[in-house]
């Protein structure tokens, strides 16, 4: 008898269960959604609009940043491109105008070997530097390629690495990070050119492993990156146990406080290259359109003449054409 | 239209344990979804805060690397710009960073770069961030640098797995760890109603044996207060009837005597009167006068021994069973040749007893020893008298034939006969309690406790002596 009034007892306090389960349910409905909603709304407020905040078209000629022509006077050449290119260039351009007072050329800081032949296109300058081959874009662009130099791609260390020779294999574990170490366990310091640059074109075709290894020491950010000859140079020249890709014409034209190395005891040189024994070199060359003016012409006489390219062979970097 | 089938109730459960699940699964789906939820959502929230950050530090980078080349090279800033972009990418190092467009003031975008850094822009929607560039203090254009949320997106979603198994563990534990105290808490309520079941069982039962004894109780006062109540009566009737009996003795013996005598008397002086002559009629007339003096003086004495016992008024108690014993053993032949009575008796206190229960105490030891004489044929008789301050005990013991109490005898179809009823009727009349212990050729022994009280609440207990 107490058994069955306690279990109606509950029976009647279960009475109110449904009304109240389904306002729970309905409160826990309600948070769910208040939070979703603030929550959606604080996200919206972090993450703002995504739309392209600009648009395309031409650019107001009053902006500093139009693309516009410079006014360059016949007798000034305007001449600006890859950083390779520039030691040699402003040494031709300095003999060149030895004899021409009234001529003046002016070379322009590294803008790259793209930049080079973007802004011939554009007619920005007179003549482009590019230390490469042209790409497919550039070649359908209708300019014209003139190559004047071939510079030995030199393996240089800073003047306190204790190496004098490796072998390619070698300088492969060194890039690959297998090794770390130069002969005296001084930690070796390896310097990267960015992406694209023309003497890690020149090393990875003729070792084209070399190139997978630098895009895998780009992906892990193994090595510092330096993104012009200048930077390269100067971090060279103070970084003990650094070693990067130089030409050996820049070190030699200008005297750096560097030290190129030989590859398994060829030391860079025309004739190591010329035979092939010394296996890294790449090719310099000016960049015009196909008239080019009368004073880019004579420049380019001056080049291909004897005095341009003694100074060239003076200065550590090969002639071409070679059979001249 | 079907009738509604009534939910089965189960008596043997009191449902906590679905009572409390029914509204913690709600609770537990909310903490499942909150906590599966918060922490991606908050890693999504910071990530994203993060990654504007360093999309806006990157803007102001380029841009002031931007103006400053504008400065240095109007016209060739340009051309290097690939070559800066894809250093400070280098650099910046940052896998969010998808774009870096350099935009004029007007809105336009500069066409810097045909290959975007943003390979990744199919990927997702991009999150802008810009920085003014300046010359001259005034602002030329802007760098907008566009970032993609993969990297929160992935890391959100690489949370969500783990946080939501900490959410449905919590909820889990929320929803059934309960539901398990609950459910231990309801075995043991079970097991407490079926125990108070149990109990309230035994209580019935303690109950009912109680009421009956209760009932038989009752029915045993209501049987002594019944014999009280007759006893009572009879009294009251004895009362009357030897009030009857004293005034039919009186009218019958005394009252004739004295009016003989009264008549004799008045002969008698008349005689005298008369003269000498009548000397001897009168000396006659008086003799006779002087018999029937005798014989009422002797008719009123066994009137007044029927009455009561007056020896106890003259002796005491003690000294007046120990007479009776005497008169007995010597009537019976003495103690020779006949009964021998053995008197074992506590003196009394100083205010003795109250008359009726030395009345009472007397006429038992009377009735037993007459019992003794007429049907015992015993040789020693034993009677002894105790005093408590509450109780007075009376045994009397005989070494005589004995009798089957239980047979009823023939005169009275009653057990034990009617002295026995007289004596029990005396001893329940003052709340004692007689015990006639028998057995044929066992001897007797008759045993009566009395209470040291008074039966009426005013100490008269005359009606009781009369008795």
């Amino acid at each position: 008898m107490n058994d069955t009034s306690t279990s109606t007892d509950l029976e009647t306090g279960d009475r109110d269960s449904p009304a109240s389960l389904a306002a729970l349910w309905i409160g826990v409905a309600v948070v769910l959604v208040g939070a979703l909603v603030i929550a959606a709304v604080l996200l919206i407020g972090i993450t703002g609009a995504t739309r392209e905040p600009f648009t395309t078209g031409e650019i107001p000629k009053d902006s500093p940043l139009h693309l516009r022509s410079t006014v360059r006077p016949p007798h000034v050449l305007h001449l600006a491109g890859s950083g390779s290119n520039l030691p040699i260039t402003r040494a031709l351009a300095e003999a060149f105008q030895v004899g021409r007072p009234d001529l003046h050329v002016v070379v322009f800081a590294s803008i790259g070997s793209t930049g080079g032949v973007q802004a011939t296109y554009d007619d920005v300058i007179d003549l482009g530097l590019v230390s490469r081959l042209l790409r497919p874009r550039e070649a359908a662009l209708g300019l014209t390629l003139t190559p004047y130099a071939r510079v030995p791609v030199v393996f240089a260390v800073n003047l306190g690495v204790p190496d004098e020779s490796l072998t390619t294999a070698e300088l492969l574990e060194i890039y690959a990070g297998d090794r770390s170490t130069w002969s005296d366990g001084t930690p070796i310091v390896v310097l990267q050119r960015e992406r694209g640059d023309s003497s890690h074109a020149a090393v990875a075709a003729v070792a084209p492993e070399f190139a997978a290894i630098n895009e895998q020491a780009y992906r892990e950010g193994r090595w510092r990156v330096v993104d012009s000859d200048q930077a390269m140079q100067e971090a060279l020249s103070i970084t003990p146990g650094a070693v990067g890709l130089f030409d050996l014409g820049a070190i030699v034209l200008q005297r750096l406080p560097v030290k190129p190395l030989r590859i398994s005891g060829i030391a860079a040189s025309e004739a190591s290259v010329q035979s092939g024994r010394y296996p890294f070199a790449k090719d310099l060359a000016f960049v015009g359109v196909d008239q080019p003016g009368a004073a880019a012409a004579e420049l380019l006489r001056f080049v291909d003449g004897e005095d341009g390219r003694r100074l060239m062979r003076a200065s550590g970097y090969i002639p071409l054409p070679e059979d001249h | 239209m079907s009738a509604r089938r009534p939910r089965p109730v189960q008596k043997d459960s009191i449902g906590l344990r679905r009572y409390l699940a029914a509204r913690m699964l709600p609770l537990a789906v909310l903490l499942a979804v909150l906590v599966s939820l918060s922490a991606p959502l908050a890693y999504f929230a910071l990530t994203v805060r993060t990654v504007r950050t360093r999309a806006e530090a990157t803007a102001v980078q380029v841009a002031a690397t931007i103006g400053r080349e504008l400065q240095d090279r109007p016209v060739l800033w340009r051309y290097d710009a690939i070559k800066l972009l894809a250093h400070i990418r280098a650099y910046t190092k940052q896998p969010s960073i998808a774009r870096i467009e350099v935009v004029d003031r007007s809105g336009v975008r500069v066409p810097l770069d045909d290959e975007p850094l943003g390979a990744r822009v199919a990927l997702g929607t991009l999150l802008w961030e810009s920085a003014p560039i300046e010359i001259n203090e005034q602002v030329v254009g802007h760098v907008w640098v566009g970032a993609v949320l993969d990297e929160a997106r992935a890391g959100a979603l690489l949370l969500l797995v783990p946080f939501g198994g900490l959410g449905l563990g919590l909820a889990a534990l929320i929803y059934f760890i309960p539901g398990r105290a609950m459910a231990r808490a309801e075995r043991r309520i079970e097991h407490s109603q079926a125990a108070l079941a149990g109990f309230n069982r035994t209580l019935e039962q303690q109950v009912a044996e109680r009421s009956s004894q209760l009932r038989a109780a009752y029915a045993e006062l209501q049987a002594k207060e019944e014999r009280l109540r007759d006893l009572s009566s009879r009294a009251l009737l004895l009362q009357e009837a030897e009030r009857r009996v004293i005034a039919r003795e009186l009218h019958d013996s005394a009252g004739q005597a004295l009016t003989a005598i009264r008549i004799n008397l008045q002969i008698i002086a008349q005689l005298a009167e008369a003269g000498p002559h009548t000397s001897e009629k009168v000396a006659r007339l008086a003799g006779r006068t002087l018999t029937i003096a005798d014989a009422t003086l002797e008719e009123i004495r066994r009137v007044v021994i029927m009455l009561g016992p007056a020896i106890l008024d003259d002796v005491g108690l003690v000294a007046a069973i120990q007479r009776l014993c005497d008169d007995f053993s010597e009537r019976s032949g003495g103690p020779d040749n006949g009964l021998q009575i053995d008197c074992e008796l506590d003196p009394l206190p100083d205010n003795g007893l109250s008359p009726a229960l030395e009345s009472a105490c007397y006429r038992v030891v009377q009735e037993a020893l007459t019992n003794v004489a007429r049907h015992a044929q015993a040789t020693h008789v034993q009677v002894r008298l105790a005093l408590s301050p509450r109780k007075l005990h009376l045994e009397v013991r005989d070494d005589g034939l004995g009798f089957d109490p239980g047979a009823r005898a023939p005169a009275t179809g009653t057990p034990g006969g009617r002295g026995l009823v007289g004596m029990r009727e005396r001893v329940e009349l003052l709340g004692g309690m007689i015990r006639v212990d028998s057995r044929p050729g066992g001897g007797t022994t008759v045993v009566v406790d009395l209470p040291q009280v008074t039966l009426s609440e005013d100490g008269d207990d005359t009606a009781v002596v009369v008795a």
